[in-house]
């Protein structure tokens, strides 16, 4: 007898994954980025069009994962990709190598140290379907669906804004209370997913 | 008697006989082919075989449409059927509780149930080393699990009984369910209630699949197959009917034709019949009060036997004429027909002391059948018939052999003789295997449905029941303790390439030496705790997060030990109740062995260890060896049976000279059918013993009636015509069935067709050539 071992981590670790996923999607969604945007006010549908103007299709990363349970954080490197029109890699380097492919609705796990590798299509996951949406809807340049899942929150100046989303599925709310999103103008340099549990994440990026 | 009275007691006895037959318990197992007293061992391979984890397995395979549909429809299909109560688990790979459900029941068993990895595991190196692990886990993907039991299980116990459970390998899986290697199928378990052999329950459990599969209503392109014992034995008895059915109706009529032909009387069509299904009712009934059960081989092996019987009122329809009474016609007959019932029934006579129960209850049943048959042939057939049929051969037909020239006839006697010659030298020149004893070739599966059979078990990634050790204890604590003395010798095998795999119970099932030996390395909590904090010395864990772990680990203690029962309602409860076996005064488990390469070498280690209550089985071996001894037995008792015949031959013909002469052409017809048969089918099996032994009894029969003195001509033209009748009624009836695409069936037809007509060759060219009174010769 076996179980899909892979499809008990639905809750939190992928839902980690996919919160990177959604925020970068709104950076990398688009591809002609010819003009560069000089609005001085501050909006969501301008930050989303800047950042559709400014695609960085793959960057590096420092995650620092914070859990109540360590003293010192959970440190992992590796590069994010993005690959229109909907397929996000997460390749993590160190401190061991492991790739995460979300690919459409799927989810592919390689982890070559432990010999695991499983694929898992995120329709199956219940709880997961109201991010998945969240991720398609600013893919279709939707703003009113990312409003439909998100409350966002926008801050700061066009210079240095950030972006707090905070989740209306209470099945999401349960895992997790909110993303933040910093960027300067066209560009996003970090973010943070405070888990339910105390526990929270946070990451940093550097275009390549 | 009155012929009314008669009549009714007749009536009445058919009555209770098929009343009998009705209540009596049938089987349809391989209980058939064991002897009566079997051992411990075939016991235990019976059960594993009737209702062996395998048994009770419904393969269920999903092809067509897109890779979408078929996981959806298996999704649908599956829950559908989860909530039928006829069966005990439905599962397409997807089970979120199932993990919940170990979780619930056997999280606080971990200590009594796993081995922490390391030497020492309470020791402060040790546990570092355990935590340096669970620290390492938080990294990989699988993190959230390791999360889930870190802080009351740092040694990370559970995660590696859960590996474990996982490691016993499943169907491949696609986006959660299992699909098969190619992707083209999508899968679902479904285990019954009721064993695989248990052939109308399965009925019906198949039929609740195929209605829940058509209530679904999917597109007409997703198709579903059904695999597993139970759906190949209901598919093939539906086969063997259906062709069965489909064979008889036209053999029927080819005999009834030729009957018709002959008699031109649809009334002695219907006397025709009476002898054989008083036998039939009869033989069941004997058998049926005789053994308090009626094996279904038992009944299909006993019918044929039965078929000598067919020609009992052939005999007497083709003597009767009008210028004498029916009865008397009987009276002249009967000491001849008397000779062959009576040395058929000694023949069967000899099986009733087998040590086998099917060879008895086939002897009871062919043996009180055909003296039913030939009773009623003698004292209530000719009572029956008014005038005697209107025989359309007897006057044009030709003179038969009577022209022939006396030297001619001599040399054609020699012919039987010549033609056994050349098939023995032929058979032994090309190294001919006699006889077959692999229990497949009995195997009325036809081979396109194992082949599917085959394409889902490897699908499904199925135990193949093949080799396997067997420990037998007086009780459970000593069973588990031995197989788990074994366990290092098998380990031994495995890394030797000697076996692949083994499954051992007490991986879940420990016994309480074991359990007790891992509950007492658990030091007290105080003494746990400061242990754990020196562990935990230069890693990330904060300070009392392990605190779970000590309590849990203070109570494991106080917990008793972790029994069967803690597996209940559990996928884990039937592997249990397969692998363990109650018998009446003892215990026995079934440890499988998968990938055996060398049977010596492991049956050399096995008996080094001189542990009497181990034994190495393969069961195929041990199918082909109960089918050896049965084969054995059934030639020493036909041998036994042929000495009782030529007795009673010599008896009833008064000299052992004449009984010769009337066994040489059955003997040498039964030999010459024989080594055709096992030629042809390349070795002998069961159903063709069977067949020759009918074989033997009509030629038997008809051997008798050839070396019949004849009063005159007339007489024996007669007796040539009802021979001829018998003969080709049983070519016809037995040579439709060759036709058969069912291996059983073929087989018995094709050797009752050529056995019946070589028989009937032979006796005429063997038999005297004139009748005894050659003046009326025209």
């Amino acid at each position: 007898m076996t179980f899909g071992i892979v499809k008990h981590l639905k809750c939190d670790e992928m839902l980690r994954l996919l919160s990177v996923a959604v925020t970068l999607l709104l950076g990398f969604q688009g591809s002609s980025g010819a003009a560069t945007h000089t609005a001085s006010s501050l909006t969501l549908e301008s930050l989303l069009t800047t950042l559709k103007e400014n695609p960085s299709r793959r960057v590096k990363f420092h995650e620092s994962h914070y859990m109540r349970a360590l003293t010192r954080p959970l440190e992992s490197e590796g590069e994010l990709a993005f690959t229109p029109p909907s397929t996000l890699l997460k390749e993590v380097k160190s401190p061991r190598a492991i790739t995460y492919r979300v690919e459409g609705d799927k989810v592919f796990i390689d982890d070559p140290q432990s010999s695991l590798k499983e694929v898992f299509s995120l329709s199956d996951t219940g709880v997961l379907e109201a991010f998945i949406e969240a991720i398609r809807a600013p893919l279709a340049g939707d703003l009113l669906t990312l409003q439909r899942f998100w409350e966002p929150h926008l801050g700061g100046s066009f210079k240095h804004w950030s972006l707090t989303l905070i989740p209306h599925d209470p099945s999401v709310k349960a895992l997790v209370h909110r993303v933040t999103v910093k960027g300067q103008e066209g560009q996003i340099l970090a973010m943070s997913i405070e888990e339910a549990n105390g526990d929270s994440t946070q990451l940093i990026f550097k275009p390549q | 008697m009155n012929l009314r009275r008669l009549t009714l007691v007749w009536l009445l006895w058919c009555l209770i006989a098929a009343l009998v037959i009705l209540t009596t318990p049938r089987h349809s197992d391989l209980t058939f082919f064991l002897p009566k007293k079997p051992n411990v061992v075939d016991r235990i391979l019976l059960q594993q075989m009737r209702e062996g984890p395998v048994s009770r397995l419904t393969l269920i395979a999903l092809s067509g449409e897109s890779a979408e549909h078929r996981a959806e429809g298996s999704r649908r299909l599956t829950l559908a059927l989860q909530n039928d109560p006829l069966f005990i688990r439905v599962s397409n790979g997807e089970d979120p509780k199932l993990l919940e459900q170990f979780e619930k029941k056997l999280y606080p068993y971990r200590f009594h149930l796993v081995d922490p990895s390391l030497e020492s595991p309470f020791e402060p190196a040790a546990l570092h080393q355990s935590l340096t692990e669970r620290w390492e886990e938080l990294y990989s993907p699988l993190a959230p699990l390791s999360q889930r039991w870190l802080t009351s299980d740092p040694q990370g116990l559970w995660t590696h009984l859960l590996r474990g459970m996982l490691d016993q390998q499943g169907p491949r899986r696609e986006g959660g369910i299992w699909v098969s290697d190619d992707h083209q199928r999508s899968l679902i378990l479904v285990e019954t209630h009721v064993s695989g052999f248990d052939l109308e329950s399965q009925q019906m459990a198949q039929e609740h699949i195929q209605n829940a599969f058509k209530e679904l209503s999917f597109s007409a392109s997703l198709k579903m197959t059904l695999g597993g014992p139970g759906a190949i034995s209901v598919e093939t008895n539906k086969n063997i009917t259906q062709e069965a059915t489909r064979l008889t109706l036209i053999n029927s009529v080819l005999v009834m034709g030729l009957l018709l032909l002959v008699y031109r009387s649809w009334r002695f069509l219907g006397l025709g019949l009476i002898p054989l299904v008083t036998g039939l009712l009869t033989g069941g009934m004997m058998t049926s009060l005789v053994f308090g059960q009626l094996h279904g081989i038992t009944f299909g092996f006993g019918s044929t036997l039965l078929g000598v019987a067919a020609d009992y009122p052939n005999h007497l329809f083709s003597h009767l004429e009008r210028d004498e009474n029916p009865e008397s016609t009987m009276n002249r007959l009967w000491p001849t027909l008397r000779l062959g019932v009576l040395t058929n029934v000694a023949g069967f006579g000899a099986m009733l002391f087998s040590g086998f129960t099917g060879l008895s209850q086939l002897a009871v049943f062919a043996g009180t059948g055909l003296l039913a048959a030939a009773l009623t042939t003698r004292y209530i057939l000719p009572r029956w018939i008014h005038a005697p049929p209107n025989l359309s051969f007897l006057n044009q037909s030709p003179r038969l052999s009577l022209s022939m020239d006396h030297r001619v006839r001599r040399r054609l006697s020699m012919l039987p003789w010549l033609i056994l010659i050349t098939l023995i030298g032929g058979f032994s020149l090309h190294d001919g295997v006699m006889f077959n004893d692999d229990i497949a070739a009995l195997n009325p599966v036809p081979p396109q449905n194992l082949r599917i059979d085959a394409t889902l078990q490897r699908d499904f990634r199925s135990p193949e029941l093949g080799k396997l050790l067997l420990v037998t204890a007086a009780d459970q604590e000593s069973l588990l303790r031995t197989a788990e003395d074994l366990e290092p010798t098998l380990a031994q095998l495995k890394s030797h390439g000697i076996i692949d795999q083994y499954d051992l119970l007490t991986e879940i099932l420990p016994s309480h030496r074991k359990q007790a030996l891992r509950l007492s390395r658990i030091p007290p909590k105080k003494e746990l705790m400061n242990l754990v904090d020196i562990a935990q010395d230069g890693l990330p864990f904060r300070k009392g997060l392990f605190e779970p772990f000590l309590n849990d680990a203070a109570d494991a203690q106080k917990k008793g030990f972790l029994g069967p029962e803690v597996w209940a309602e559990t996928p884990m409860a039937s592997k249990i109740a397969t692998a363990m076996i109650h018998l009446e005064d003892s215990w026995a488990l079934v440890i499988p062995l998968r990938g055996v390469t060398d049977d010596a070498s492991l049956q050399r280690k096995i008996d080094a260890l001189h542990l009497d209550q181990v034994q190495f089985l393969d069961l195929r071996a041990r199918t082909t060896h109960w089918m050896m001894q049965y084969r054995l037995e059934a030639l020493r008792l036909l041998g036994i049976g042929l000495l009782a015949i030529t007795l009673m031959l010599s008896f009833g013909l008064g000299s052992l000279k004449t009984a010769l002469k009337v066994l040489m052409p059955v003997m040498s017809a039964g030999f010459a059918t024989a080594i055709m048969m096992a030629w042809w089918f390349k070795g002998l099996n069961l159903y063709h013993l069977v067949s020759l032994l009918l074989v033997m009894g009509l030629s038997l029969d008809q051997a008798l009636f050839f070396n019949r003195p004849s009063r005159d001509t007339e007489e024996y033209r007669r007796t040539r015509i009802s021979l001829i009748v018998c003969s080709l009624s049983s070519i016809l009836a037995f040579g439709t069935l060759a036709f058969a695409k069912v291996a059983i069936l073929d087989s018995i037809g094709l050797t009752v067709a050529l056995g019946a007509f070589l028989a009937v060759s032979f006796a005429a060219l063997m038999a005297d050539e004139r009748p005894s009174s050659p003046s009326s010769v025209t």
